[in-house]
């Protein structure tokens, strides 16, 4: 017992170690930072609660406020389940572990005990508050609450369950697989717009069952049985819910928990081609730097799964308009088409449609991390007879090759449904495809600034330094500057003359950042 | 073939981690560099090869300067770390190839040599595995090949017998004695006072930045073995 403290202990001080900066004050701020964000967090999602609560009990169906929650909670710890399943199982410590006189029962179980101590906080977060307002407005009898809170204890153990199962199941494909790495990668991306497609239809729902009253409400609910059973063993307290609640949440945990201890402290064993053919190709130079860049980027699924978030969000987006017409999704947003001015189709809406596909490669550029990423590496860069230009240079074509097909793509989706004339929809692409220069040499000069080369694993770099933070701020105001210029500076105006104004702007800039890159950016490189 | 004039290196923090350090390594010679933990070896030859700026003094390999043009140096030179990290998306070939491309070996060359010095370590069965896989050692074995890829003229190796197999170790041994005969030039740090004295026709030995001996191993050995005049030397330094 006192092993397992000094264990859970132990893992709660590595993590928060992992935080800390080597300057003096960091840690501190970075604790600040973090109490706040969690305080933030918590009073939004319970201020969220407490109003979806009142509706409810106000349309006479406050039980669906607690199924809504659980969706949330569900939703959100899966897929913080389903990212940590990309890590190796057992950890990196488990031979340490393993090698101290501490039984594998205590090692494993002080694992799980603090990832649930990670876990809880967001559940109890997400959850708690709506059984404390559904407690309060709707009346019910106080067991509610008891098994309310009996739940926010359950919870947590089913995002555990998840990571360890799934990660059981993407080692063994690591073990199988040279490119498994890619097969996570695109099994995290279903799954990340699975969870954002449920979350947009989750309010279309409500909306819906708002409308149909008591007897809606309940259809929907036992229309998704595991989640019926939830709702109804804490709004009911039915013993069969019960039942079926706790078999749904600790089957999968203590299997989950079987599996991990199974691989606890096990050498991680990873794919061995049997291939003895070797096969030897020669390239320029810069083909090979920008080649070993690509790789890189796709043997990180942590990496891809950040930033191509964009260009997927900004082809989805033209694909819907393109299938559904601008009309519709007007309407969607409250805009009847008779409330736009007179040619607004070929004027104010591709204008807004540019301005809007233009936001959507601002905030996630691969360039902002791929200095960082080169960690201990970088000797390999350093050391051999590559020019700086050009090492800066493959970094930015990878996140041109991400980005800039995507958005000359959906810029031609727009142009083909709005029947935009084919010089205004080239003249889109140019100044799109100068936004992707942009964005691709911006993202090395932040870089440049904030470099984070000491990392232990890439989702610190590519989740949490300071240089993504940056980065995300300087994408909002370049994304800002088609909306500037069309509420400033042309409200009478086409959109030829906007999209070209962008891209003067954009071109400015991109020789601004490059000037940069060139001088003081390549000094700045040599001295990392 | 290298020349190390009145380098001078101080980290920020104000810890001097080289102090007026002038060595010259001639075509030919197999360069052995000693020196305790943090004695400023690693810092020399991160130096040398390009990778740390210094603030005074001057590198130059076969006449160029280190810090004017760093890029016809490293084209004429090969570095291994002592801990050579490399890139775990790519495979053995990959990595290999990558190399290869950088310096721009046509495809009959680089299979040939890696084909021959892959067989040498032991790595030709592993080349289409995924670097991640690879053991230290596997990695050191990699890095040494791709080191001889573009046959440089000067090798520059920090500590390269850690990790290696005994196998392994006397494959290096070989090939740098080769690699000596043949007129290039090697300059290496290491800890192991036996290789050193074996392997090397100069040596050079460094005490908290400074050098304190530099010149033939004979002379500097005298009838003592080299383990006795490395420990009298930085006691007394």
């Amino acid at each position: 017992m006192r092993n397992f403290g000094i264990l859970v202990r132990t893992n709660l001080r590595i993590f928060i170690g992992s935080l800390k900066n080597k300057r003096k004050g960091r840690y501190v701020a970075t604790g600040i930072l973090l109490g706040f964000g969690l305080l933030v967090l918590g009073l939004s999602l319970a201020f969220q609660a407490v109003s979806q609560m009142f509706l409810l009990r106000d349309a006479g169906i406050p039980d669906v406020g607690i199924f809504m929650s659980l969706v949330s909670a569900l939703m959100l710890g899966g897929l913080f389940g389903l990212m940590r399943s990309l890590n190796a199982p057992g950890g990196r410590d488990g031979e340490l572990l393993l090698s101290l006189p501490v039984r594998r029962t205590t090692a494993v179980l002080s694992k799980v005990v603090s990832q649930y101590i990670f876990d809880a906080p967001l559940m109890f977060m997400i959850f708690l508050p709506s059984v404390i307002s559904y407690f309060v407005l709707a009346n019910p009898d106080p067991g509610v609450l008891l098994r309310g809170i009996f739940l926010c204890f359950l919870l947590p153990l089913f995002p555990i369950a998840l990571a360890y199962l799934l990660g059981s199941a993407v080692y063994k494909l690591t073990q199988k697989f040279k490119m498994a790495s890619l097969f996570s990668t695109a099994l995290m991306m279903l799954l990340i717009f699975g969870y954002m497609g449920v979350n947009f239809l989750s309010s279309s729902i409500l909306a819906k069952v708002t409308d149909n009253g008591p007897a809606g409400a309940s259809q929907t609910i036992e229309r998704v049985p595991p989640l019926a059973w939830l709702t109804n063993f804490v709004v009911r307290g039915d013993v069969l819910p019960f039942f079926l609640s706790l078999a749904m949440i600790l089957l999968p945990f203590i299997a989950g928990v079987f599996l991990f201890s199974f691989q606890f402290g096990r050498p991680v064993a990873r794919y061995r081609s049997g291939r003895r053919d070797v096969i030897f190709k020669s390239r320029s130079p810069r083909r090979a730097l920008y080649g070993k860049e690509i790789r890189r980027y796709l043997g990180c699924p942590i990496y891809v799964i950040n930033t191509a978030f964009g260009p997927v969000f900004m082809l989805g987006l033209s694909i819907v308009l393109l299938v559904m017409g601008p009309e519709k999704i007007l309407a969607g947003v409250d805009i009847p088409m008779t409330d736009l001015p007179a040619g607004a189709m070929t004027g104010l809406v591709p204008a807004i449609l540019f301005a809007i596909i233009s936001f959507m490669p601002a905030v996630t550029s691969t360039s902002s991390v791929a200095i960082s990423l080169e960690g201990q590496k970088l000797w390999i860069l350093r050391a051999h007879p590559v020019r700086t230009e050009d090492i800066f240079t493959a970094k930015a074509m990878v996140n041109m090759t991400v980005m800039a097909p995507a958005f000359v793509l959906s810029l031609i989706l727009v142009g083909i449904r709005l029947s935009l004339s084919p010089i205004l929809v080239l003249g889109m692409c140019f100044s799109g495809v100068l936004q992707c220069a942009l964005l691709s040499s911006l993202g090395l000069v932040i870089n440049l600034f904030y470099p984070k080369l000491d990392w232990e694993n890439e989702t610190q770099v590519v989740k949490q330094s300071m240089s993504v933070i940056v980065n995300m701020v300087a994408g909002l105001f370049v994304s800002a500057v088609p909306f500037v210029i069309f509420f400033v500076a042309m409200s009478d105006s086409s959109t030829g003359i906007l999209v070209l104004l962008c891209a003067l702007v954009y071109a400015i800039l991109f020789a601004g950042s490059s000037i940069f890159l060139k001088t003081a950016g390549k000094r700045m490189f040599l001295r990392l | 073939m290298l020349t190390i004039e009145h380098l001078n290196k101080t980290y920020p923090g104000g810890k001097v981690a080289v102090r007026d350090l002038s060595i010259t390594v001639e075509d030919g010679d197999l360069f052995g560099f000693i020196g305790h933990n943090g004695a400023g070896k690693t810092t020399t030859i991160k130096a040398s090869v390009g990778i740390l700026p210094f603030e005074s003094g001057s590198i130059h390999i076969d006449g160029h300067s280190v810090a004017k043009d760093p890029v016809t140096c490293k084209k004429l030179l090969a570095y291994l770390p002592d801990d050579p990290q490399l890139y775990d998306a790519l495979t053995g070939i990959q990595y290999i190839n990558f190399i290869a491309d950088i310096f721009r070996v046509s495809s009959e060359d680089r299979r040939q040599r890696t084909m021959k010095y892959a067989e040498m370590f032991e790595l030709d069965g592993s080349l289409n595995t995924p670097i991640s896989s690879f053991s230290h050692g596997m990695k050191q074995k990699l890095a040494l090949i791709s080191a001889l890829i573009h046959t440089p003229r000067l090798l520059i190796l920090d500590e390269p017998f850690v990790g290696l197999d005994p196998k392994a170790a006397f494959t290096v041994k070989t090939i740098m004695k080769e690699f000596c005969a043949e007129g290039n030039a090697i300059f290496f740090s290491t800890h192991v006072l036996e290789v050193a004295e074996k392997l090397c026709n100069k040596i050079a030995i460094i005490k908290n930045g400074e050098l304190i001996a530099c010149g033939p191993i004979d002379e500097i050995r005298g009838r003592q073995s080299l383990e006795e005049v490395f420990l009298e030397l930085t006691e007394n330094a």
